[in-house]
């Protein structure tokens, strides 16, 4: 399954938990509607999990996705950070959530 | 970058169209950061449909710009439907926000118009649905716009494309106007 259908498929079962930093983070609004669209995920990056915090610390996937995305609309085009992993560990095709732990603006402070 | 280790429970508000959501949730003791979590959500979308029938006037979108060859032909889909054209303005931003998910296809037509070059006519404001209005104010938010700028980008494509001969999307419309 593709990375972008795994992430529709967790929001369209409502298992997203949501980190939000106002006011640099996006709002759990903005993920669902860069997400109803076609992001360009191509530059986003595997690395280790590095800690065990969190609402789904100990049942999620061992590595976290992150960095730049980016998504047209209305004319413009938008780049944002993003990072997040996958719960439950074990099942990439069943029924999955996500742990947005950062979804933001990017900018070079972000890397 | 923070992970959220460690957090404490605290009650955390939402502001949508000056109208207050307020939650209990948990925040992270390091970056101070706070969860959205599952269940605020599915309470949120109850609370925003609760707010239709007392502050239904809080959710309007205004100053959205047509050309005037658009506009026409948005009466005439209003008076063809027994409708209105705020309805019609209505149907298009709630296929292009809600149904159109299912139907990448038609939204990739829609990127792709170029309405033409018309005189613009300003329209007075009507009212949206909530939940439209929440996904309005986020596009608008992400793509450092005003509401009105995204609203008028929307209608005016899914006018133009319906007019042009694009069955199903005037299908889509037509469908809106008769629920």
């Amino acid at each position: 399954m593709k990375l972008l259908e795994r992430i529709r498929n967790a929001i369209a079962s409502g298992n997203v938990e949501y980190w939000e930093n106002r006011p640099q983070h996006l709002t759990r609004a903005d993920f669902d509607e860069v997400f109803s669209g076609t992001p360009d995920l191509s530059k986003l990056q595997m690395a280790p999990r590095e800690s065990i915090g969190g609402e789904h610390g100990l049942d999620g996937e061992d590595s976290v996705y992150k960095g730049a995305i980016s998504i047209a609309g209305f004319g413009g085009t938008r780049i944002l950070y993003l990072k997040f992993f996958f719960w439950k560990k074990g099942d990439p095709h069943g029924e999955q959530g996500i742990e947005v732990q950062s979804f933001k603006l990017w900018s070079p402070k972000n890397v | 970058m923070c992970d959220h280790k460690t957090y404490r429970e605290m009650q955390a508000r939402k502001d949508v169209a000056g109208l207050i959501f307020s939650y209990a949730t948990k925040q992270c003791a390091d970056c101070g950061s706070v969860l959205w979590s599952q269940k605020n959500e599915a309470q949120f979308q109850q609370w925003l449909g609760a707010q239709r029938k007392r502050h239904g006037d809080k959710f309007v979108v205004q100053k959205v710009q047509i050309p005037s060859d658009l506009a026409d032909f948005a009466i005439e889909l209003a008076e063809s439907n027994h409708s209105t054209t705020s309805a019609v303005f209505q149907a298009c931003l709630s296929f292009y926000f809600i149904r159109g998910a299912s139907q990448p296809e038609l939204l990739e037509v829609l990127a792709n118009v170029q309405p033409g070059a018309q005189p613009l006519i300003l329209q007075s404001k009507f009212r949206v649905k909530p939940k439209l209005f929440v996904k309005l104010d986020a596009s608008a938010k992400l793509f450092n716009q005003n509401m009105n700028e995204v609203a008028s980008w929307v209608i005016q494509r899914v006018l133009y494309a319906a007019r042009a001969g694009l069955q199903s999307m005037r299908n889509e419309i037509e469908f809106a106007l008769a629920a």
